[in-house]
C-alpha cells in the first residue's frame, strides 16, 4: 500500500535533467566474459579466499555439460578476469538459480530434476536441500545467513509460490500462493527495524512483490510496460545498496528500486538496447540473471542467448535513450516466442513480449502480417505471455495458450483467401476457451498445443503441462478426457516442450517432445515419445540423436525436430511397421541460410514446405525440404540480411492453389 | 500504447477494415445518426460538402449549454463566482505573495502564460493549460489528475512549484479579509470558528514523500497534525468551498460563437450569407480536418476535444526518451483523491462523475497520454502541447505533417503514427480554419480581479 | 453528442449502481444490492448476439437511443437460452466489455453488472469514446470454461 499511497500523492514530476546520477549508481560498463555455454545464473561469493568471486551456472551445449564457473573478477580494467574452476560438473541437468552463502556453499536449483541442490565450500559431496515433496518447478534462489539463522528462498513458478526454507529445514513456508503467478527470481532484502524480508519479481504480472518471513504480504509495484518504472518479463532480482536490482529481461535493461520509506519508487535504470545480432559492449540483448559482489562494486549481467556475461561497475550507465539510427532500423520485429503453426496461405506465430498472436499472409513474397490477435490482460480474450498456438490448415479456427492465464482461447479467424492481401485488424473473433488449472484442478503451465482430427465431432485438442510434464486431452467442447504421460517401461517425460500430429497408417497419433530424457547428468539426451489413438504409448525414438529437442512435426512419414543444443533439425522417417528411423539432419549454429540459433517451433506445412522458428536469430525460416534450399525469411530486419545475401535465397511466389507442388 | 494512442491506420487499411465488416454476415447494427437538423435546400458552400460531411460537421457546433456539475452545488451560484474571482486573482494565496491563479493562467494571454513551463514558485514541468471552455472537460489539467473544476482548483494551492502556501493559511486570509469575508459567508454561510482559532497559520497535509509527523516533517505538515479533527475538518471546508468558488467563477469562462459556428449556423438556416463566414481555405481545412488529416479522430465534438487521453510521441524538451507519466500516474491521483467527485467532499457522491472515477481503468498503457486539448481559442495561447514543444501552430501542424522528432515508444510498440505528408496548401487551408475557431470577446468584466462594489454584494 | 446529455443525467440522477472497479464482472447468484426499480426510460433497440457454442443469447438494450458517442450510458443485460427463451442461468460469473478492434482498444472504463427485479443485469458507465466499429463482449465463465457472445455496434456520425 505503501507504495500505491506514495505515487498517489505525488502526481509524476520527474525533472528535466537525468534521474539520478551520484555515486551510489552502478551502470558503468566493464568488460564481458564470452563463451560461456548459455548462462542462465549468476551470484558473487568467496572461494578460494577471493571474497567476490563470481559464480555463473550455464546450461551447457552438444560439447559441453551443465556446470557453474567460478571467476576471479575486478572492477580494475586493468586486471582480467580469471578462471578459478568449476562447481557441480557431473551433478546437473538444467540449472536454473544461483546463490552462494556467506561461507562459500552454492545453491542451485535444477528444473529438470526439480531440485535445490547445495554444493558445500569444502567440495565435499552435494547435499540435496530441497526436492520433489516441496518445489515443483523451482527457479530462482537466494540465500542469507548461516547455520541455525540461515534462510533460503526458491522462486516456484510451477507452484505459483515461492519456498522458505529455515536453518536447515526441509519443510519450507510457502509463501505468496495467493498473488504470485509466475515467480522467477527471489532475493533478500533489508525490512524496516532490522527484519529481513523477500522481494519477489513475476515474469507473468511483471510486478515485484515484497514479502515478509511469514509469507505476510508487504507491499508490491510495477506492471507491465516499457517506460520508466515498468517493467517487461523481470526474470532476476537482487538486493544490494539498500536497492531492488531487477534485471528487466524484455525492456532490455536493469533497473533499481528504493526500498524502505519511498519502497518501489526507481531510482535509476541502465541499459541501452542491443539490436545488432551480437551487439555487446554494454548494450543488453535480454538480460536475464543479475548479481550485485558483496561491497557492491560490481555487478553481473548473464545473458544466455549471447553465451555471455557482462560486468558493470561504479558509475552512471547508460540510460536507455532515442538512438536516432536505431529509428532506421525500421518498425519492430516480432520477438518470435517457440511456437508456429499454419496451413498452406497463414501461419500463426506468437509474440510472448507484446501477449498476441500474428498472422501472417503467405500468398506473396515473404509472409505478411496480416493481424495481431488479442492483447496484453487478464480477461477471456486477452493473453499474458502467450507461448504456442495452432492454427487449422484453412487457417479459420485458431488456438492459443497462454502461461499467465493458463488458458486455451479458440478464436475464429475470417481470412479471406479469395480476396487479395491486406492487413485486417478485426480478423480475429475470439469464441470460447478453458481455465486450464481450473480444468486440471491444479497448478497448470501450459506449453504447446495441437489438434486432431479439428471440426470433426471427435476432435481431440491436446496441451502440455510443464509441472505434471504430461499432456492434457480435451474433446471438442473443452471437456477434459484425459492425459498422456511416460510409463513405467519407458520412464517418465522430463522437461515437456512441443506435441504434433503424426500419421500412423491411416491413424493419428500424437508426438511428444521429451527434451530431458532418461538418461541423467551423465548422459544428456532428449526424446520423442508417440502415442497412439487410444492414448498409449507406442514407442520412443531419438535417444542418441537429440540433445535438447525443441519442437516437432509431421508430414506424411516424415518427422522433423529441432534440436536447440545442436542448432540443428534432425529428420527422421516413418519405415513400414511403424518403426522410426533417424535419416539425417541439417543446421549449425550461424546466421546464415540453413543455420540457427536455439531453433524451438518447426511445422511442415500441407504443401510440404518446413517453417523452422529460429528463436535466436529473431527469425524464422521457410525451406524446400527435399532439396534443403531457403525458400524464404521472416522476422527480424537485420537478422534477414545474412539470408538474403546468401546465393541459395530463392524468393519463391506461391501460387494460391498449394495442392499443386513439386514432387508433393 | 494501444488505449487511447493515435492510431492512424494508413488509409488503405482502414477501407479494408470496413470492406471486411460489411462482409461479414455477422450481427450489426448502425447507430442512428444524432437527428441534427439538415437544411431542405442545402445553401451552396465554397467548398461543396456531401451529406455525410454535412452530418458530421453540424456535430461540431454550436458549443452546448454548460454540462452541470452536481458535485459542487455551488457550480451555478453567482456569489460563489464572485468569490471565485477574488480569489482567482489574489496574490496573497501563495508563499511569496507575488503568484495568484491568473499570473500562469493570464486573462491577457489566453489564460496561458506564453511559457513553455509554468512558472509559479518555481519552474513546473508542463505548459499551462487554457481556461477557456473549461467546464466542458470531464477531467481536469493535462494528466486528469482531477475529475472536477473543483477538486482542480485545490491542489496548486498547496503544489510547492505553484502557490506554494496552505490550506490554513488561505482560511486566514478569507477569514482576515472583511470583503473576501462577507463574500465567503454570503455564498457559504458563516466561517466555522473551528478554522480559525489560535494555531500557525501555515498548516496542511503531507504531499507525496513527505513524512507525516516527526522531526522530518515540514513545519506546517507538523501544524496540521497538532490540529484536532474538528479543526482540521473546518479547515477543509472552507479549502473545498475556495475551489467550488473558483469553479463558479471559471465556468462562466465560456468563448464560442466562433466564425465556424456562423457557418454552421449558415448551413443550419440556409444563410448564405452565414456560410460566408467561413473562408474558401477554412472550409478546404475543414475537410481535411474531418477527412483525411483525421484530426477529428481525437479532437471531436463541439468543443473539438474528446477529453480523454493519447500519447502524440510528441519530441521532449531535454531531447531522448519521456519521462513524464502523464495518464498513468494522473489516474491513480484521482482515483485515490479524498476529493474526487465519489468522495466525502462531492456533493453528489453516487452520481455519474463518482461512478466514472470509480470505474476509471488503470492501464500501464496510459503511460505518456495527456489530455485532448480544445482547439477553440487558439490565438495567444501558444506555445502548444504539454511542455509547450511547438512555439505556435505552424509547428504543431508541421509536427502532424513530418512527424519529425517523434519519440519511439521502444521497438516492442509498432509506430501507429503515418505522417500525413502535406502540401503547403494544405497547412495553410488547416490553419485558417484552426482560426476560424476563435471565439467571440469575452466579458471583460470577467477578465480582472471583480470590484469591491461586486464582491460586497 | 449535446443533445444525449441531458436525458442521460437525468438517468443517472435516478441513481446508479456501484460500479466494480477491477474485474468488470458479477457472479449471477450472489447476494446483491439493490437493484434498480424498472423505470419509463428511454431505449434502445435491442441488440442481440448469440454465444459461439450456441449456448445463449445476449441481449443488450442501451438506456439511451442512439447510443452516443463518447458519452457515459447504460444497458441493460439478459442471457436467455436460444431455443426456449426461458433466461439463461448456468454460469457461474458474467461480465461485459467493449473494445474497437480497428485501434486494438478496449473502453477506458471497467463497468460492473448489477442484476434487477426481473432478472435482466444493468450496467453503467460504458464509454464508447471514438466513431467506429466496436464489438460488445458477452463472456460468461462456467467451472473452467468461457463463453463469449459478441455483437457489433457501429457509431457513425
Amino acid at each position: 500500500m505503501l507504495a500505491l499511497l506514495a505515487l498517489a500523492l505525488s502526481p509524476s514530476t520527474v525533472p528535466q535533467e537525468a534521474i539520478d546520477t551520484g555515486p551510489s549508481h552502478l551502470g558503468a560498463y566493464l568488460s564481458t566474459t564470452t563463451g560461456l555455454p548459455r548462462p542462465v545464473a549468476a551470484a558473487f561469493g568467496p572461494s578460494q579466499g577471493k571474497p567476490n568471486a563470481l559464480f555463473v551456472a550455464t546450461r551447457g551445449d552438444a560439447a559441453r555439460p551443465p556446470t557453474i564457473q567460478v571467476f576471479e573478477v575486478s572492477a580494475d580494467p586493468g586486471r582480467p578476469t580469471t578462471g578459478l574452476g568449476e562447481v557441480g560438473a557431473g551433478r546437473l541437468e538444467r540449472p536454473v538459480g544461483l546463490a552462494v552463502s556467506d561461507d562459500g556453499d552454492v545453491f542451485v536449483t535444477d528444473e529438470l530434476q526439480r531440485m535445490l541442490w547445495r554444493f558445500p565450500s569444502d567440495g565435499g559431496d552435494p547435499v540435496a536441500a530441497a526436492g520433489l515433496a516441496t518445489l515443483t518447478l523451482p527457479a530462482g534462489v537466494d540465500v542469507t545467513g548461516s547455520g541455525e539463522a540461515q534462510l533460503i528462498v526458491v522462486a516456484d513458478p510451477g507452484a505459483g509460490s515461492a519456498k522458505l526454507f529455515r536453518g536447515g529445514s526441509l519443510t519450507p513456508t510457502v509463501i505468496g500462493e495467493a498473488l504470485l503467478v509466475r515467480p522467477r527470481g527471489a532475493c533478500f532484502i533489508d525490512g524496516p527495524d532490522g527484519t529481513v524480508q523477500i522481494a519477489i519479481c513475476d515474469g507473468a504480472t511483471h510486478r515485484i512483490h515484497v514479502f515478509d518471513l511469514d509469507g505476510g504480504d508487504v507491499v508490491s509495484f510495477s506492471q507491465l510496460g516499457p517506460h520508466p518504472s515498468l517493467l517487461s518479463g523481470p526474470s532476476d532480482v537482487e538486493f544490494a545498496d539498500g536497492k531492488i536490482f531487477v534485471a528487466d529481461r524484455e525492456n532490455h535493461r536493469v533497473q533499481a528500486f528504493d526500498t524502505g520509506a519511498t519502497i518501489g519508487e526507481l531510482a535509476y535504470r541502465f541499459g541501452v538496447h542491443a539490436i545488432r545480432p551480437g551487439e555487446g559492449e554494454g548494450a543488453l540483448h535480454y538480460p536475464a540473471a543479475l548479481a550485485v559482489s558483496g561491497d557492491g562494486l560490481l555487478l553481473a549481467l548473464a545473458e544466455p542467448m549471447d553465451d555471455r556475461v557482462q560486468l558493470f561497475g561504479r558509475a552512471p550507465g547508460a540510460e536507455p535513450v532515442e538512438d536516432p539510427s536505431r529509428a532506421a532500423i525500421g518498425p519492430p520485429a516480432a520477438h518470435f516466442g517457440p511456437s508456429i503453426s499454419g496451413s498452406g496461405l497463414y501461419i500463426a506465430t506468437v509474440s510472448p513480449e507484446s501477449h498476441q498472436i500474428q498472422i501472417h499472409d503467405l500468398r506473396g513474397k515473404e509472409p505478411a502480417k496480416i493481424s495481431d490477435v488479442a492483447s496484453y490482460g487478464t480477461r477471456f480474450g486477452m493473453y499474458r505471455t502467450p507461448c504456442a498456438t495452432w492454427l487449422s490448415s484453412g487457417g479459420r479456427s485458431l488456438l492459443t495458450v497462454d502461461e499467465g492465464n493458463a488458458r486455451l482461447t479458440r478464436s475464429l479467424l475470417r481470412v479471406q483467401p479469395q480476396r487479395p492481401l491486406n492487413a485486417d485488424p478485426e480478423l480475429a473473433q475470439h469464441q470460447d476457451g478453458v481455465d486450464l488449472a481450473a480444468a486440471a484442478g491444479r497448478s497448470f503451465w501450459p506449453g504447446a498445443v495441437t489438434v486432431l482430427a479439428p471440426g470433426d465431432k471427435n476432435e481431440l485438442t491436446f496441451i502440455t503441462d510443464r509441472v505434471t510434464d504430461s499432456v492434457l486431452m480435451l474433446d471438442r467442447n473443452l471437456e477434459t478426457i484425459g492425459t498422456l504421460a511416460g510409463d513405467e517401461e519407458s520412464g517418465p517425460i522430463r522437461g515437456i516442450a512441443d506435441l504434433s500430429p503424426a500419421a500412423l497408417g491411416t491413424a493419428s497419433t500424437i508426438l511428444v517432445v521429451d527434451s530431458g530424457g532418461q538418461g541423467g547428468p551423465g548422459s544428456p539426451g532428449g526424446r520423442i515419445l508417440e502415442f497412439g489413438p487410444a492414448g498409449g504409448l507406442l514407442r520412443t525414438f531419438g535417444e542418441g540423436v537429440l540433445v535438447e529437442p525443441g519442437g516437432v512435426t509431421s508430414r506424411e512419414n516424415q518427422i522433423w525436430v529441432t534440436d536447440r543444443a545442436t542448432d540443428r533439425v534432425e529428420r527422421f522417417e516413418r519405415k513400414p511397421g511403424g518403426a522410426v528411423e533417424h535419416t539425417g539432419g541439417f543446421g549449425g549454429r550461424g546466421l546464415g541460410p540453413g543455420q540457427f540459433h536455439d531453433p524451438r517451433g518447426i511445422h511442415a506445412m500441407d504443401d510440404g514446405r518446413l517453417i523452422v522458428l529460429d528463436h535466436g536469430n529473431h527469425r524464422g525460416q521457410i525451406f524446400d525440404p527435399d532439396h534443403l534450399t531457403l525458400i524464404a525469411g521472416f522476422g527480424g530486419r537485420l537478422y534477414i540480411e545474412p539470408l538474403k545475401s546468401a546465393a541459395t535465397w530463392v524468393p519463391l511466389q506461391l501460387k494460391r492453389d498449394q495442392t499443386e507442388g513439386e514432387g508433393r | 500504447m494501444r488505449s487511447g494512442s493515435l492510431p492512424w491506420l494508413a488509409p488503405a487499411v482502414l477501407l479494408a477494415a470496413t470492406a471486411c465488416s460489411q462482409a461479414s454476415e455477422e450481427q450489426s447494427t448502425s447507430v442512428k445518426p444524432s437527428a441534427a437538423a439538415r437544411p431542405a435546400e442545402p445553401v451552396e458552400t465554397a467548398v461543396p460538402f456531401n451529406e455525410g460531411q454535412a452530418r458530421r460537421i453540424l456535430q461540431m457546433s454550436p458549443l452546448p449549454p454548460l454540462p452541470p456539475d452536481p458535485t459542487n452545488r455551488y457550480a451555478d451560484d453567482p456569489r460563489a463566482a464572485h468569490l471565485g474571482q477574488a480569489l482567482f486573482f489574489d496574490e496573497r494565496l501563495s508563499a511569496n505573495g507575488a503568484v495568484s491563479c491568473a499570473t500562469c493562467h493570464d486573462p491577457d494571454r489566453g489564460f496561458s502564460d506564453g511559457r513553455q513551463l509554468a512558472m509559479g514558485q518555481s519552474l513546473g514541468n508542463r505548459h499551462t493549460p487554457t481556461l477557456w471552455n473549461v467546464a466542458h472537460h470531464r477531467w481536469l489539467t493535462w494528466d486528469g489528475r482531477a475529475d472536477s473544476l473543483w477538486m482542480q482548483a485545490l491542489d496548486p494551492i498547496e503544489d510547492p512549484r505553484e502557490m506554494g502556501t496552505t490550506r490554513g493559511k488561505l482560511a486566514r486570509v478569507i477569514a482576515e479579509d472583511p470583503a473576501l469575508r462577507a463574500a465567503y459567508e454570503a455564498a457559504f454561510g458563516p466561517m466555522d470558528e473551528a478554522a480559525l482559532r489560535e494555531r500557525p497559520d501555515d498548516a496542511r497535509p503531507a504531499r507525496g514523500r513527505e513524512a507525516a509527523s516527526g522531526p522530518g516533517a515540514p513545519e506546517p505538515v507538523r501544524a496540521w497534525a497538532a490540529l484536532d479533527q474538528e479543526e482540521r475538518a473546518a479547515i477543509d471546508a472552507v479549502f473545498v468551498h475556495a475551489g467550488k468558488a473558483m469553479a463558479a467563477y471559471q465556468r462562466l469562462l465560456v468563448r464560442g460563437d466562433a466564425p465556424f459556428d456562423r457557418f454552421v449556423e449558415g448551413l443550419r438556416e440556409n444563410d448564405a450569407e452565414k456560410v460566408e463566414s467561413l473562408s474558401a481555405g477554412a472550409q478546404r481545412g475543414l475537410a481535411l480536418f474531418m477527412g483525411r488529416a483525421n484530426c477529428i479522430l481525437c479532437h471531436s465534438g463541439p468543443n473539438f476535444s474528446d477529453g480523454e487521453f493519447h500519447n502524440n510521441a510528441l519530441p521532449t524538451l531535454h531531447g531522448g526518451e519521456a519521462r513524464d507519466s502523464g495518464r498513468f500516474d494522473g489516474a491513480k491521483v484521482v482515483a485515490a483523491s479524498s476529493f474526487n467527485a465519489a468522495g466525502p467532499h462531492s456533493d453528489q457522491r453516487d452520481g455519474p462523475a463518482a461512478l466514472r472515477v470509480r470505474q476509471l481503468r488503470q492501464s500501464s498503457e496510459a503511460w505518456g497520454e495527456f489530455r485532448t486539448p480544445s482547439l477553440r481559442n487558439l490565438a495567444h495561447r501558444g506555445p502548444f502541447m504539454h511542455q509547450g514543444q511547438f512555439e505556435d501552430l505552424e509547428g504543431v501542424i508541421e509536427f502532424y505533417s513530418e512527424l519529425k522528432g517523434a519519440t519511439g515508444r521502444g521497438h516492442h510498440q509498432e509506430q501507429v503514427l503515418v505522417p500525413l505528408r502535406l502540401s503547403v496548401g494544405e497547412k495553410e487551408d488547416l490553419r485558417a480554419f484552426l482560426a476560424a475557431l476563435e471565439g467571440r470577446e469575452a466579458a471583460s468584466q470577467l477578465l480582472s480581479p471583480p470590484s469591491q462594489s461586486a464582491l460586497a454584494r | 453528442m449535446s443533445r444525449s446529455i441531458l436525458p442521460l443525467l437525468a438517468l443517472a440522477a435516478l441513481g446508479c449502481g456501484p460500479g466494480e472497479p477491477d474485474a468488470g464482472s458479477t457472479s449471477s447468484g450472489a447476494a446483491a444490492p439493490a437493484p434498480h426499480p424498472a423505470s419509463p426510460e428511454v431505449r434502445g433497440d435491442t441488440l442481440e448476439g448469440l454465444s459461439s457454442g450456441g449456448a445463449f443469447l445476449a441481449r443488450v438494450t442501451p438506456l439511451v437511443d442512439p447510443i452516443p458517442m463518447n458519452e457515459a450510458f447504460g444497458v441493460l443485460l439478459s442471457l436467455v437460452d436460444p431455443d426456449s427463451g426461458e433466461p439463461f442461468v448456468d454460469y457461474d460469473e458474467v461480465s461485459i466489455d467493449a473494445r474497437m478492434p480497428a485501434h486494438k482498444h478496449g473502453m477506458l472504463r471497467d463497468v460492473g453488472l448489477t442484476p434487477q427485479d426481473d432478472g435482466s443485469m444493468r450496467a453503467d458507465g460504458l464509454l464508447l469514446h471514438m466513431y467506429g466499429h466496436w464489438e460488445l463482449h458477452v463472456d460468461i465463465r462456467k467451472g473452467a470454461l468461457f463463453e463469449r457472445a459478441q455483437i457489433s455496434v457501429r457509431l457513425q456520425y
